[in-house]
């Protein structure tokens, strides 16, 4: 069976004092999803602020990619959150 | 996804913002020809700034900040002298550089006028429209794209958008929207509501690619029934950054314009030259400009043609939209490629370099990618256009729709 938790952990943020917007019933699912995005170049190490880089998530199937540049090396790739290891290629997400 | 701050700094184009930096190094069309034509001022916002656009006797143009720096009176209300324009309040004058030449009522032998500088931009015309540049100095060359320099009946539908201008760039590589906003929306639209909606724009993508070029993203796809050997592929159109995107197919070649007015309103141009080898001796008529409808009495969309579906698109995400809740996919990896470029673009400029698309060298004519054959659909494609699209606000009408029967009888019989 996939896990289910939480890829990192999410404090409890219900309540309108900690609402982001205060108007989006998914504000707790963006607070997680930007809580998991890569903080750092995984070639060089910079912090990939909004200085330093970006990094864009995206859905494909299953899975979670974070197209990803870095401004000092200029490494440019796709990092994928996954919840487990699939043996094989899969043919179509 | 992108962070709050990522939004943020890709959408903020005033002066001093990161965004407004890299946007001011390029051109950008603020008016029409003809609208300096009756009287010689204007006042035109570009970028969260304002400015009055003037036409000198000689023909040509400047551009000024707005507020004149004695008291801050407008010089929209100036006079426009033989090199620059003088305030209406007090005589101040400036030349096209924004140097102060004259101070009428300071004494004889002051030399104050010496310490003001108004900043002023550079302006030039091309293809029926003025165009503006308001970054560093010395202005990049106008970059002379196709669609503005050739041959052919110009026809220009324009209307002012309450939205920031990159949700619209990012509709521009997203091909997969038009088989459904295009196409599956607007045949659910003619089935309620009685006409029959295009064909051209319903066939499914079999694929869908991307290529950075010199000028920008080269956008691709395979619709079904077709083969990488059909225009869509092998040819595409580009998105031209950082504004504007080239079209086109039948006979009409189009660049489609966004000018950042501000953070929260875009002027959005659809650009037509329709031309075609086949067509007889057609007078060149200059350039026709009119305002597309996108909402109705009732404050509503208008969506029964292609571009109003598109508005609708753009602006019902907001003024600017929330990337911090959006949920992209696969799809959409040419938005994803857009923001990767703005990002290195930004990058570039940082690093006190040209960010692409930015064009020094002196050139007679840019010519862009661009599929002829679109959708496969032929010689119905430019009248489908015509009809369901933007142009069919256009006080011409009648005339691109003969031009263009006369072109495909023309090719039916040679």
């Amino acid at each position: 069976m996939p896990d289910e938790r939480p890829l990192r952990a999410v404090p409890d943020l219900r309540g309108p004092q900690h609402r982001i917007t205060g108007d989006h019933w998914w504000d707790q699912d963006r607070i997680a999803h930007l809580a998991d995005r890569p903080r750092h170049c995984p070639s060089c190490g910079v912090a990939l602020d909004i200085d330093h880089g970006i990094s864009v998530e995206y859905w494909e199937g299953d899975n979670r990619v974070y197209h990803t540049w870095c401004k000092e090396c200029g490494w440019t790739g796709d990092i994928i959150r996954i919840r487990r290891m699939v043996g094989h290629e899969p043919e179509d997400h | 996804m992108l962070s709050k701050e990522q939004n943020e700094q890709l959408t903020r184009v005033g002066p001093g913002t990161s965004m407004g930096t890299l946007l001011r190094h390029y051109w950008y069309p603020v008016a029409f020809s003809k609208d300096l034509e009756g009287f010689p001022v204007k006042k035109v916002r570009l970028l969260g700034e304002d400015f009055a656009l003037y036409k000198m006797a000689n023909g040509e143009y400047g551009i000024i900040q707005e507020a004149c720096p004695h008291r801050r009176a407008s010089l929209v209300y100036g006079v426009v002298e033989e090199d620059g324009i003088r305030c209406g309040y007090h005589g101040w004058c400036f030349d096209t550089e924004g140097n102060c030449v004259d101070q009428p009522a300071e004494p004889d032998k002051s030399t104050f006028k010496n310490k003001i500088q108004a900043f002023a931009g550079s302006a030039q015309e091309m293809g029926g429209m003025i165009w503006a540049y308001i970054g560093e100095q010395p202005a990049p060359e106008l970059p002379r794209f196709d669609v503005f320099v050739m041959d052919g009946i110009r026809d220009v539908g324009h209307a002012t958008l309450p939205c920031n201008w990159l949700q619209i760039m990012e509709n521009s590589v997203d091909p997969h929207h038009v088989e459904f906003l295009h196409g599956r929306y607007f045949e659910f639209l003619g089935n309620k509501k009685g006409f029959e909606a295009p064909k051209a724009f319903q066939k499914k993508h079999v694929k869908v690619g991307f290529d950075s070029f010199e000028y920008g993203i080269l956008k691709r796809r395979v619709l079904e029934g077709q083969s990488e050997a059909n225009d869509d592929w092998a040819v595409g159109h580009p998105l031209v950054f950082p504004y504007c995107m080239r079209v086109g197919g039948g006979g009409i070649d189009q660049m489609q314009i966004r000018v950042p007015i501000d953070d929260t309103t875009t002027w959005a141009l659809f650009y037509s030259t329709h031309n075609s080898d086949q067509a007889g001796d057609y007078p060149d008529q200059g350039l026709t400009d009119y305002e597309y409808q996108w909402r109705d009495a009732d404050g509503n969309h208008i969506v029964d043609y292609i571009e109003g579906q598109d508005v609708m698109a753009w602006v019902s995400q907001g003024p600017i939209t929330d990337r911090s809740s959006e949920h992209i996919g696969k799809s959409d990896i040419g938005i994803v490629m857009l923001r990767r470029m703005f990002k290195e673009a930004l990058a570039a400029v940082e690093a006190g370099e040209d960010p692409i698309g930015v064009v020094r060298e002196p050139h007679d004519r840019i010519d862009l990618p661009c599929e002829k054959d679109k959708f496969g659909a032929g010689a119905e494609f430019p009248l489908a256009w015509i009809n369901m699209g933007s142009m069919r606000y256009s006080p011409i009408k009648d005339q691109l729709e003969r031009f263009h029967e006369d072109v495909a009888k023309a090719a039916a019989s040679a």
